[in-house]
């Protein structure tokens, strides 16, 4: 486990990166989500990916300070994510932090995501609600999926992943360049890209942080989606599993 | 065969090319997906013409009727030209995905104020 980051040191780092925050009509948190991540990483570029939203979501982004990404079509919250990664590349980021901007990961989680990536002892760093940190709740249904795909995620990394579900994640540039390729899903990067990341070399590592539960918002597990998802997921890992990408 | 499914077929097939020729023709069918159909269109009156290989072909795979085997082959091939259709939308919204992120890279809004 690496050393929590000393304010300075935290300050200082926060020059080199992005935090990536996907939204999709958030006009209700956006704002605090990007003051509040300003707040803690006031020299680091924060990006709001605008998926399409019909409300207000990208002007407020933009007056709390943050560099918005407006997308023309709706594409999908692992599509903004990497769109957002691709600009990082473009800026030459060292590191990215993705957050979600309905305000569920808590800001003040940045700096212990992210000390094991500057740190260099790991190259991906998923925030787990289930580390002992807070006191997440969800329904059983939900609890059952996440077990099952956290108990799926483990096996194929060989190491226990928790929180496979969870965007709130904090990656090196290594690993943030190899989810701009094809191997990011559009929908739902979830246990897929963490068995991708791991199969292709990447170092993972979970770290406990603070969720709370969305409180505006689309949640993406309602009607027949929950259905959908874990087909979906379970597809996507078992082709992942065939395929031997490699990151860069 | 009777002379009349003959002449049928061959109005058939004829029909069905001059489509997919004339629709290529307007540009309104690209080259790429107009050769499965131009198949299709072949491939009808070949199977009237070569009907002793149909029959053959039927005792090989165990059919009592040559009309299932060649109904089965009209569903293959309209699922080869689905799963066809299938990746090719896929390619399609990759590529959309593409340009839309292509399109948000290139105009970053700045923030309004610097705090």
């Amino acid at each position: 486990m690496a050393e929590p980051l000393s304010a300075q040191a935290l300050a200082e780092a926060s020059r080199q990166g992005v935090v990536v925050i996907p939204a999709y009509r958030e006009a209700a948190n956006i704002r605090q989500v990007v003051e509040e991540v300003r707040h803690w990483l006031p020299h680091a570029t924060v990006v709001v990916v605008d998926d399409r939203s019909p409300d207000a979501t990208a002007a407020i982004a933009r007056e709390a300070g943050a560099v918005v990404l407006s997308l023309p079509i709706n594409l999908g919250d692992g599509a903004a994510r990497q769109t957002g990664f691709k600009y990082a590349d473009r800026l030459g980021a060292q590191w990215v932090v993705q957050l979600d901007g309905d305000g569920q990961h808590r800001p003040e989680s940045i700096p212990a995501l992210l000390a094991p990536i500057l740190a260099g002892e790991a190259d991906l760093a998923i925030g787990s609600r289930f580390l002992g940190v807070g006191d997440y709740k969800a329904q059983l249904g939900r609890r059952i999926g996440m077990r099952i795909f956290a108990a799926l995620a483990s096996w194929a990394t060989g190491q226990r992943i928790t929180d496979p579900t969870s965007g709130f994640r904090a990656m090196n540039r290594r690993a943030y360049r190899f989810f701009c390729g094809t191997v990011y899903p559009q929908q739902y990067p979830d246990a897929d890209v963490l068995i991708a990341a791991h199969r292709a070399g990447l170092r993972l590592v979970e770290v406990p942080v603070l969720m709370c539960q969305s409180t505006t918002g689309q949640t993406i597990h309602a009607g027949l989606r929950p259905i959908y998802y874990v087909y979906k997921m379970m597809l996507s890992i078992f082709v992942t599993m065939l395929r031997a990408d490699r990151a860069e | 065969m009777p002379v009349r499914q003959v002449i049928f077929m061959m109005i058939l097939s004829a029909v069905l090319l001059t489509l997919v020729v004339e629709l290529v023709r307007r540009r309104k069918l690209r080259e790429e997906y107009a050769w499965l159909w131009l198949l299709a269109a072949v491939a009808a009156p070949a199977v009237v013409v070569g009907w002793p290989l149909v029959r053959q072909f039927t005792r090989l795979v165990g059919a009592d009727e040559p009309v299932s085997v060649l109904y089965l082959g009209a569903l293959v091939f309209l699922m080869v030209v689905n799963i066809h259709y299938s990746t090719k939308i896929s390619r399609l919204t990759e590529q959309v995905k593409e340009l839309a992120q292509a399109i948000a890279l290139s105009h970053p809004q700045r923030p309004e104020q610097q705090g």
